[in-house]
Formats: C-alpha cells, sequence, structure tokens
C-alpha cells in the first residue's frame, strides 16, 4: 500500500468516525430529551403538546394584530 | 420532524408555566467576530481576488478593490447600526423579517443558507486541490484523493461547530491570525517598502494601457471579482446572538475585520503587481503562493502555502457557522419545519441545522470532481457570489426604512451609521455596478439563480407561509414603531 492510498484511507475512516460520532448524538440527543426541550421558538409548544397548551395569551394578540397591521 | 413544525399557525399559545426555551450560548468577544468575518473572506486574498486582473489589467483591479470596497464598508456600517439593535442569528435574515416582512426574509435567509455552504463546498474543493500541490511539492508521485480530504475537511469542522461556537471561532481566530501575518511577512520578505529592489512596477508607469487592457469597461468587469476581497464580513451578523455583548462586539469586531480587509487587500494587489506578470497573475489559482515562490525564499513559500491552507479552512469554518445559523434562524420562525431550531442541551449550538446542511455542502463540494468538470466550481462559487449579492441590493432600502420604522432618539444603537442616506444610496448604486458586471460574464448563471429564487419564493406562499406564526415575527426588544 502506498502512502498517498493510506492517507486517503485514513481520511475516508476519519470521516466515516465523525459522521457516526455526529449521527448517534443527534439521535442520543433526540431520545434523552423532550422535543419541547431542544426547540428555540418563541412559540411552539401548541404544536409539540396541544395537551399543555395554554389558551391564548394577550401579549401574542396584541403582537398578533402588529404583524397582522403591517 | 412534522411533529414540530408542520402544524397550521392558526393557534397561538403560551409557553407552558415554568419552561425555559434552549437557547444559543452567549460567549464570544469581538475577537470572535473579527474572526468569524475576516475568517470566511481572508482566502479571497490568496486567491479568486487575481481573476479581475484578467478582466481589468492591474490598475483594474486595483480600482474594483477600492470600489468593491467602499460598497462593503457601507455593507459593514449598515450591519453594525442594524445587529446592535437587532441582535439576533440570522443577521440581514432577522432585519429584513423586522423592517419588510416574511416574504423578504424567506428569500433573504435562503441567500445567507446558499452562499455560505456553495462557498463551504468551494472552500473544501480548493483544500483538497491544495493538500494534493503539496504533496507533489515533498516530492510525492503518487496524488491524494479530493473526494476523501474535502469529505474530511467538512465533516471535521462541521463536528467542531457542532461542539461549540466559542472553539470553533476561537481556532478561526488564530488561523485567520496566521494567515493575514503570512501577508504582511510577505509583504517584509519582498522589501515592499523598496519597490526598486525586488519588485517591478515600472511596467504599470506610463501609458494607462500598461494597466489597463481593456479601458474602463475592463474595469467594470473586474468588479465582480473584486468581491473576492471582501465576500462574506457581512456574516459577522450572524453570530450576534452568540455575543456577550452584541451593541459592542458586532461593530467592533466588524468594523476592524474590514480594516484589516483592506490593508490585505492593498498588500496582495501591490506585491503581486510587484511579482507576477499580469497575463499570467490573472489565471493563477494561488496568486500569492506564487508572488512567494517567485521571491525565491524557501521560507515564504512555506509560510504563503500554509497561509493559503489556513485561509481556506477559517473560511470552510466560518461558513459551516453562518449556514447554519441562517437555517436555524428561518427554522425557529416556522419558515422551515420548527425541528431544525432545536439548540443542543449540552453545547447549545443548533446542531440539527449544523448536520443537516453537511450532506449538501459535501455533495457541492464533489460534484465538480465527480462529473470531472471543473468549470462546476466556478459555476458553485458564483452561485454563492450572486446569492451575496442578492443580499447586498436588499441591504441600503432596508436600512433606510429601518431608520424611518425607528428614527434616531427612539432606539439604544451601539453603533450609528455616519452620514445618513448617503452610504445606503451608495450601497444601492454599487450593487446595482457589480451586478452588472456579473451579468456581462455570467448572465447565464444570473438569470437562472434568479429563476430559481423565483421558484423558492412561489414555494413559500404557496405551502409554507401557512405554517408561519406572523405574530410570534416581531422577535426584537424594540418598542412598536412609528405608523403601527
Amino acid at each position: 500500500m502506498t502512502t498517498a492510498s493510506i492517507l486517503n484511507l485514513l481520511a475516508w475512516v476519519l470521516s466515516a468516525l465523525i459522521a457516526a460520532w455526529l449521527i448517534h448524538d443527534v439521535v442520543r440527543v433526540a431520545r434523552t430529551h423532550d422535543e419541547k426541550d431542544l426547540i428555540n421558538a418563541a412559540e411552539m409548544f401548541d404544536d409539540l403538546d396541544p395537551q399543555a397548551a395554554a389558551p391564548v395569551a394577550p401579549a401574542a394578540s396584541s403582537s398578533s394584530s402588529k404583524e397582522d397591521g403591517r | 420532524m412534522t411533529a414540530a413544525g408542520e402544524s397550521s399557525a392558526s393557534t397561538v399559545s403560551a409557553p407552558a408555566p415554568g419552561h425555559h426555551a434552549p437557547a444559543l450560548r452567549k460567549v464570544l468577544s469581538p475577537m470572535h467576530i473579527w474572526a468569524l468575518g475576516v475568517g470566511i473572506v481572508l482566502v479571497g486574498e490568496f486567491m479568486g481576488w487575481n481573476f479581475s486582473v484578467e478582466k481589468g489589467g492591474m490598475y483594474g483591479a486595483l480600482v474594483a478593490a477600492w470600489f468593491v470596497g467602499l460598497l462593503y464598508t457601507c455593507i459593514v456600517m449598515i450591519n453594525s447600526e442594524i445587529t446592535s439593535a437587532i441582535p439576533a442569528a440570522g443577521g440581514q435574515y432577522a432585519q429584513a423579517k423586522h423592517t419588510v416582512g416574511p416574504l423578504m426574509a424567506f428569500n433573504v435567509g435562503l441567500y445567507l443558507t446558499l452562499a455560505y455552504t456553495m462557498l463551504e463546498a468551494a472552500n473544501a474543493n480548493v483544500l483538497s486541490y491544495l493538500l494534493s500541490q503539496l504533496s507533489s511539492l515533498t516530492g510525492s508521485s503518487e496524488e491524494l484523493s479530493p473526494y476523501a480530504f474535502a469529505t474530511l475537511a467538512i465533516m471535521a469542522l462541521a463536528w467542531l461547530n457542532y461542539r461549540g461556537v466559542f472553539a470553533a471561532l476561537s481556532l478561526n481566530f488564530v488561523i485567520t491570525g496566521f494567515a493575514f501575518i503570512t501577508i504582511i511577512v510577505l509583504f517584509f520578505g519582498v522589501s515592499g517598502w523598496n519597490a526598486g529592489i525586488s519588485l517591478h512596477l515600472d511596467g504599470l508607469i506610463g501609458s494607462l494601457d500598461n494597466g489597463l487592457p481593456y479601458g474602463w469597461i475592463g474595469v467594470i468587469a473586474a468588479f465582480q471579482f473584486g468581491m473576492w476581497f471582501y465576500l462574506g464580513i457581512e456574516g459577522t451578523a450572524q453570530a450576534a446572538e452568540e455575543c456577550r455583548s452584541a451593541s459592542r462586539s458586532v461593530p467592533i469586531g466588524s468594523m476592524a475585520g474590514i480594516m484589516t480587509l483592506i490593508i490585505a487587500a492593498g498588500l496582495t494587489w501591490y506585491v503581486c503587481a510587484g511579482l507576477l506578470p499580469w497575463h499570467y497573475l490573472g489565471v493563477s489559482i494561488t496568486p500569492l503562493f506564487d508572488a512567494a515562490r517567485v521571491s525565491g525564499s524557501g521560507v515564504l513559500v512555506v509560510l504563503l502555502l500554509l497561509g493559503t491552507l489556513f485561509a481556506t479552512i477559517a473560511s470552510a469554518n466560518g461558513c459551516i457557522n453562518d449556514a447554519s445559523r441562517a437555517w436555524f434562524s428561518m427554522s425557529r420562525d416556522r419558515y422551515l419545519p420548527a425541528w431544525f431550531s432545536a439548540v443542543h442541551p449540552r453545547y447549545h449550538t443548533p446542531f440539527r441545522s449544523v448536520v443537516f446542511l453537511v450532506p449538501i455542502a459535501i455533495a457541492f463540494a464533489l460534484l465538480p470532481v465527480l462529473l470531472d468538470q471543473p468549470t462546476l466550481l466556478a459555476t458553485v462559487i458564483t452561485f454563492s457570489i450572486l446569492s451575496g449579492l442578492l443580499t447586498y441590493s436588499f441591504m441600503g432600502p432596508n436600512f433606510i426604512r429601518f431608520r424611518k420604522l425607528w428614527p434616531m432618539g427612539t432606539i439604544t444603537r451601539g453603533y450609528v451609521l455616519p452620514l445618513h442616506p448617503a452610504p445606503a444610496i451608495a450601497l444601492l448604486l454599487l450593487s446595482g455596478i457589480v451586478f452588472f458586471a456579473t451579468f456581462l460574464g455570467y448572465g447565464t448563471a444570473l438569470l437562472s439563480l434568479l429563476a430559481f429564487y423565483l421558484l423558492a419564493s412561489i414555494w413559500f406562499v404557496q405551502r409554507r407561509y401557512k405554517y408561519v406564526k406572523r405574530g410570534a415575527q416581531f422577535t426584537a426588544d424594540l418598542p412598536r414603531p412609528r405608523g403601527y
């Protein structure tokens, strides 16, 4: 095996290891955490967990009218 | 994925009591902002800018560097004021969301994501080329595979960005700083202050034909490649949400960044003009490295090779950071499925956005090699430049609207743009000139790209807009604008 082919193989192996680690961690986080503890959105709870969602908040309503007024 | 993001936006509800949404970590300082902005761009000094010499000659390239430098100075100043008031990930996307509306914001977010992803792919491709050159310089007759090393570069940098923004941008600071220093070392190494010793600028003196072989239309044509000196500095705005103090860090880091780039552009042009014949310089792949080789100094050759390598890595690293933030920001506003807006509970990074963009970048990096079409790389780069240009063309009008919505004295600004509205108008005019220049060289690509974004806009309005929560769009900590 030549030096270049060893380096090429090493690059592929490292890439595969990193890819495996990334996928493993994404799956692990999804399994060990509730989705609503991960999502960074201003108002996402009605979609994620309709049971736990509170009624329409006054602040949200005024914000909505502000946007609609654009 | 669908559960989080595909429900209609007809109902708006409050967060569950006691719930704290995960957030990006605020750890960055002006140093990191400088590293992000300059890191993405500096590779353009090591390669790419010199194609402006082919279009417009040596003076054409210099005039392009100055005028396009003015364009980017306007961008940086405008960015600094708006970002200090709206310090949100997504940068120009968040600005468009607050000042114009969802459709413009969607387009800007898409421009940003694609511009940085394409640039990252081009960097990975170039990195594999540089490694092949390095192996041949060491006397090896065997060729390294471009597939393996382009893939490894993207994977390793994605991993770094996945693990945390502080480490990723600290690394960028070190390698970008090193690359910038190599340009200064080259200037001193060839006794740049004394042009008679090793630099040969005599040919530029006298008749204008020596420096402007194609006249002023050549200068205009050179503008599109003059962008390489600065393309990507606007990416500093993407990190605003992760700054300890955005109103301080973004203006300081961005201003320092554009000053660094103008100095680097001037030194690069001067040294290359003095060492390389313009016919060669106009088609060279690595002009600064070639200038070092012409100097005959072994130390300079090694330094400039390392500088080119580091600048390429820094650019790809910064691009991963910025593309993922733009994608993440669009997702948390429901322009895309909310699944992508997840923040890692340990590393506090937009980890799903980082991972999602990896295969796309790899595909664009390997496509020119797989299809054995080296010109595809130029197409990928052109796609990136045009997407950036579309972003710039909106920034001038957007800033004028920003000042109308929040006039001076109504909100706290970390930085105030002087001479308003002159910079915004100048930006609009200069963007128009660069668009024209790009049309001269890449008319078909420009029209194809506009068609692509038009189709994407239609998709957004028809299929995605119903999921966007209009009431949750106004996320900045600003008072209600005048007239609302």
